[in-house]
């Protein structure tokens, strides 16, 4: 199995999202929101309680962090990035192109996912920057800042596969959108929608399908096996079904 | 036909809704079912309606169905469903099954947060009963689920399937809450057999100690004595001491309150009695029931604060007065007594008990008969020296009064306030001479009368509307009572001490400030001087040859020759600890007596640099203290234990270091941020008590760690700029608790330095204070369930230093300005280049 057709689909796509200003729009303003978050939190935790005689901040740092927000906040963002990526090609028909060429549904499929996690990636390398501030004026766990990056950055990618199935589905952009956002809310309010269930085994298992539940613990320095099987799963099964639907556009009239 | 066609792909359509709805029920059936096992017939009827829908669908137009299953995008459809449908089950399957492994979680903490510690697994390994958990945690409470998930995962683990836990939610299932009486969420409860046993916190010590509970067995009771302003159980304010009888509760005890003023003995079923920073004195009676508690092996936590600071120097002797003989004088002490004394034979003749606060003037009348008294409860009293009766209470000052004098002749008794009022009394009948009584512009602190009786001066003062510090003499004719001459200003803060020459041509004026001065009163001349501004003036008196005696704050007398300009031919005397808070001149001329804060009563003579004798009075020592002292050889300084952490240049409070080989405090880190907020010291002698074994639990900070020291001296504990004075202060490192125990009796005492260290509102900061109150309870009672989990140290992960304002602005334009700034100026050019391109 070669990997060289991926690469090149992987290398076109990113070079698709660093040739539109879009992307930097969209980039900059998640910045700047994430730099409002942990301003927003170092301010929020950083008073001086009786105790605290040094004026020396939370007793740990990682509170500083806005990993958590930054993943509901994702569930805006990551929709926009994946919503045109096959629906477009669909659109304007180039997809009849990527059919005549040696390529498989796969790899297109998984190069466009992979091109839409490294965007997202260089984000979350930029806000890096939050972390190292921590570092340099205090002692933070790095442990616990290590997997809320991890939680994170698989979150973010589990997104953004199902925003690629979202596309693949339509070939309207704002539609893809809206099952995307529509698919991740839901997923996101099953975890707040236990409390109205009144059966033991319907709880177990929206608890297994909101995606809250397996995040969190991250957050806090600690990695259930189950959690990244979790992730995992969202990504393999996404992708596949992807290309599966574009695949049937093969055959579908 | 055509009709009929649709009429039938409707039918179709309606029965494939069909079939999905039975499959729903089945699937709903399935997740609701007990254990997900499908038992009765009933459970089946989702699939029946499922099947007789699809088949219905299919038979009803069986050959559309072939038609466009066979042709090519049927087959592929049929493949691609098919493949699907294999691989989101196969995904299920690998899912489910690493869900039932039930792989214990990685803890990437760099402290190991989430991991169990050596003690608890210890516990679990040793575990012979299988006990069931609930846990309550709000359904929707993801994030708490899962840290609960966390312990009891490893719980069930470690104790080799010993534990099974399961969840519930109190507020939908407040039956079971109640059976376990669970009033609040997330809550743990373990259940062996009957018992049970409830961890309201969600960590180690609190879930380990609750299952530790009812694998021991038996609660422990615990008493906590009340009534002498202990600090309350029930108080779940910051000084409270609810979140301890929690913590202790946790672990297994049986909490209830004991009023040994009214239950004359420790009851027999104590285990253990908690004394929590007690403020007023253990009565000679309670003292001994506790004494017998001890005596038969029983166990004891003293946690005691002495009285420290202001408090610790309004104490002791205050007034102190001759009789016009001498032949007897009256003390007035911080107690609120006074007491008459024979002068020759030390013997108390007397003791006058009414005023509910310190008495701070004493006034003989000439014939010995009558004693005044002025208090800072407010009153002028004035007593029968013969029976000790109150014979009057003068109503006459409105604000704190200061002195109560009787005239030479006894005719008159002058009282005088910080109200500015000067109230003239009949000196036999107390009727008031004056009135309404005089008034002057400056409150007023000192009153003396010409040795003659024929007129008298009061002095006072302090800060005029202008913002000036004035003192100020005013001088009365006694017969009229009224002003002769103007106000005389004569120093620069307020006069508190006057005394007139023995010839009575001048006045002496003295301030605590240090400054003092002689009014002459025929010219209005007036001499000031700030002699002992380095001292502080607390007492002044006058000998017959007229030298003055002054009281000074450090706790020295000095005899100051009279018109001496400077302080090269003052006698020096000292003896007394601390303020001396008065002097009085005895009528034989030649020896003089002084009162101070350390509780004694210092007689001297002049040319004699010793004290002639010491009478120890108005000390009030705690009789429990007494006890714990003499026969145990522990005692609680008064100096506060102050800190200085690294390169923190203000002293804070006590932080400690603990003994790592006492069996209390083994378990508690080095490095931890402990804090006791007002701390003392503790001394023991091994040689006072026999059979007593004591070790020290925990110190104060060494001077490698940035140095302490116990600050003896009360004004400087009182105000914010302590600082170590070698020689005077008790040096690092201090004792701050200790534990003792007697090997024959086999009782054992836990004193603290400190009564603040278990309040709320330091252990919800600084858990290792948890840790040790609960050790010491445990080791006193030495319960089986003595798991002592080591508290994880998260108090470092602080910011090295406080944020500077200059590192916020940095962090805020980085990340809120420049980042987002520089990702759109790259975008801004891509768009340039490109358009330029096209």
């Amino acid at each position: 199995m070669s990997l060289r057709n991926l690469w090149v689909i992987f290398k076109h796509e990113l070079a698709l999202y660093f040739l539109s200003p879009v992307v930097y729009v969209l980039g900059s303003l998640w910045l700047l929101l994430a730099g409002y978050f942990y301003v927003f939190l170092v301010l929020l935790n950083h008073v001086n309680p009786p105790f605290d005689f040094s004026g020396q901040g939370p007793s740990d740092l990682s509170v500083y962090l806005p990993i958590g927000w930054l993943g509901i906040l994702n569930m805006i963002f990551i929709p926009i990035y994946t919503m045109r990526q096959v629906a477009e090609e669909v659109r304007t028909g180039t997809h009849e192109l990527l059919f005549t060429a040696p390529i498989r549904d796969w790899e297109i499929i998984v190069g466009k996912w992979l091109a839409s996690w490294a965007v997202v990636t260089l984000l979350l390398l930029i806000t890096a920057i939050f972390p190292l501030f921590m570092v340099i004026l205090g002692r933070p766990d790095i442990g616990v800042i290590f997997t809320s990056y991890l939680g994170l950055w698989l979150w973010s990618g589990a997104g953004l596969a199902i925003g690629i199935f979202a596309s693949a589905l339509t070939q309207h952009q704002m539609v893809a959108l809206f099952i995307a956002l529509f698919t991740l809310w839901i997923s996101w309010f099953a975890n707040y929608a236990i409390g109205g269930v009144p059966l033991q085994q319907a709880k177990d298992f929206l608890r297994e399908i909101g995606w809250w539940s397996h995040y969190t613990p991250m957050l806090r320095g600690r990695i259930n096996p189950i959690d990244l099987t979790y992730f995992i799963s969202i990504i393999v099964l996404s992708l596949f079904l992807a290309s599966q639907v574009l695949g049937s556009r093969r055959w579908r009239a | 036909m055509n009709d009929l066609r649709l009429n039938r792909r409707v039918a179709q359509w309606i029965l494939l809704g069909l079939s999905v709805i039975g499959f729903i029920m089945l699937g709903v059936q399935w997740l609701t079912a007990p254990n997900n096992e499908l038992k009765n017939l009933g459970d089946f009827a989702g699939l029946v309606i499922g099947a007789l829908g699809l088949a219905g669908f299919i038979f009803l137009d069986p050959e559309g169905l072939v038609r466009s299953l066979s042709g090519r995008s049927g087959q592929y459809a049929v493949a691609t469903i098919f493949v699907s449908a294999l691989f989101v089950f196969l995904v299920f399957v690998v899912y489910w099954g690493i869900q039932a492994l039930k792989l214990p979680p990685f803890d990437a903490t760099e402290l190991q947060k989430y991991s169990l510690s050596t003690p608890t697994i210890d516990l679990l390994s040793k575990m012979q009963d299988e006990v069931r958990a609930i846990a309550f945690v709000a359904d929707n409470d993801a994030e708490t689920r899962d840290e609960v998930d966390g312990w009891l995962k490893q719980y069930a683990l470690y104790s080799g399937g010993k534990i099974t836990y399961e969840f519930a939610d109190a507020d939908r299932d407040p039956a079971l809450a109640a059976q376990w009486e669970v009033d609040r969420q997330p809550a743990v409860v373990f259940i062996k057999g009957e018992q049970s046993a409830n961890a309201s916190l969600i960590d180690e010590s609190s879930l380990t100690g609750a299952l530790a509970k009812i694998l021991s067995g038996e609660a422990r009771q615990a008493y906590i004595v009340v009534g002498h302003g202990e600090k309350s159980l029930e108080e779940f304010g910051d000084l409270g001491l609810s979140d301890a009888k929690s913590l202790l509760e946790n672990a297994n005890f049986q909490i209830e309150e004991l009023n040994l003023f009214t239950d004359p003995s420790v009851p027999e079923d104590a285990d253990l009695v908690i004394i929590a920073g007690p403020q007023t004195r253990f009565s000679d009676a309670e003292t001994a029931a506790l004494q017998a508690y001890l005596d038969r092996g029983g166990k004891l936590i003293f946690m005691y604060d002495p009285p420290t600071g202001i408090e610790a120097l309004l104490a002791g002797i205050r007034a102190v007065a001759f009789s016009k003989d001498g032949s007897r004088f009256a003390t007035g002490g911080a107690d609120g007594v006074v007491i008459i004394w024979d002068t020759a034979s030390h013997q108390r003749l007397q003791e006058l008990r009414g005023h509910s606060a310190a008495v701070i003037d004493v006034s003989f009348s000439p014939d010995g008969a009558q004693v005044a008294t002025a208090s800072t409860d407010g009153t002028a009293r004035v007593w029968s020296v013969e029976t000790g009766e109150q014979l009057t209470q003068l109503e006459g000052q409105t604000g704190l009064i200061q002195r109560i004098l009787y005239s030479p002749d006894g005719n008159v008794l002058v009282s005088i306030g910080e109200d500015r009022f000067i109230n003239i009394w009949d000196g036999h009948t107390f009727e008031p001479l004056t009135s309404p009584p005089v008034s002057l512009p400056a409150p007023l602190y000192a009153v003396a009368f010409s040795p003659d009786g024929s007129q008298f001066a009061v002095a006072g003062g302090g800060q005029t509307n202008t913002g000036e510090k004035i003192g100020v003499v005013y001088l009365f004719e006694t017969a009229t009572a009224a002003q002769t001459g103007d106000e005389h200003n004569v120093q620069k803060e307020a006069v508190y001490y006057i005394a007139y020459s023995p010839d009575g041509s001048s006045l002496y004026t003295a301030t605590q400030g240090g400054r003092v001065g002689t009014l002459n009163i025929a010219t209005g001349e007036n001499t000031a001087s700030s002699l002992y501004a380095d001292f502080g003036i607390s007492a002044m008196a006058v000998m017959p040859d007229g030298s003055q005696v002054y009281g000074l704050g450090d706790g020295s007398i000095r005899i100051h020759p009279a018109d001496a300009t400077t302080l090269d031919n003052d006698q020096i005397f000292t003896g007394h600890t601390s303020i001396i808070w008065t002097i009085a001149s005895a009528p034989d001329g030649v020896s003089f007596v002084s009162g101070s804060a350390d509780g004694t009563l210092r007689f001297w003579e002049a040319g004699q640099s010793e004290s002639v004798s010491v009478l120890t009075a108005h000390t009030d020592i705690d009789p429990l203290v007494t006890y714990l002292a003499e026969t145990w050889g522990i005692q609680v300084n008064s100096d506060l234990v102050l800190s200085i952490r690294e390169d923190k240049s203000s002293p804070l409070a006590a932080i400690i270091n603990y003994d790592s080989s006492a069996p209390i405090t083994a378990s508690l880190s080095q490095s931890s941020p402990t804090l006791m907020l007002t701390a003392h010291s503790i001394q023991h002698s091994g040689a006072a008590a026999e059979n007593v074994q004591i070790v020290d639990l925990a110190t104060s900070l060494t001077d490698d760690q940035g140095g302490s020291w116990g600050e003896m001296n009360p004004f400087e504990q009182a105000g914010s700029n302590a600082q170590y004075d070698s020689g005077e202060d008790n040096p690092s490192p201090l004792t701050l608790a200790v534990s003792a125990e007697n090997t024959t009796t086999t009782a054992r005492i836990v004193v603290f330095g400190d009564s603040d260290f278990a309040t709320n509102q330091v252990l919800r900061n600084y858990t290792f204070n948890n840790d040790l109150l609960l050790n010491a309870a445990n080791w006193l009672t030495q319960g089986s369930s003595f798991v002592s989990i080591p508290t994880k140290d998260v108090g470092l992960r602080t910011l090295n230093e406080p944020l500077s304002q200059r590192n916020f602005v940095i962090i805020a334009v980085t990340t809120v300005c420049v980042i987002p700034g520089l990702t759109l100026m790259a975008g801004g050019i891509i768009w340039f280049v490109r358009r330029r391109r096209r």
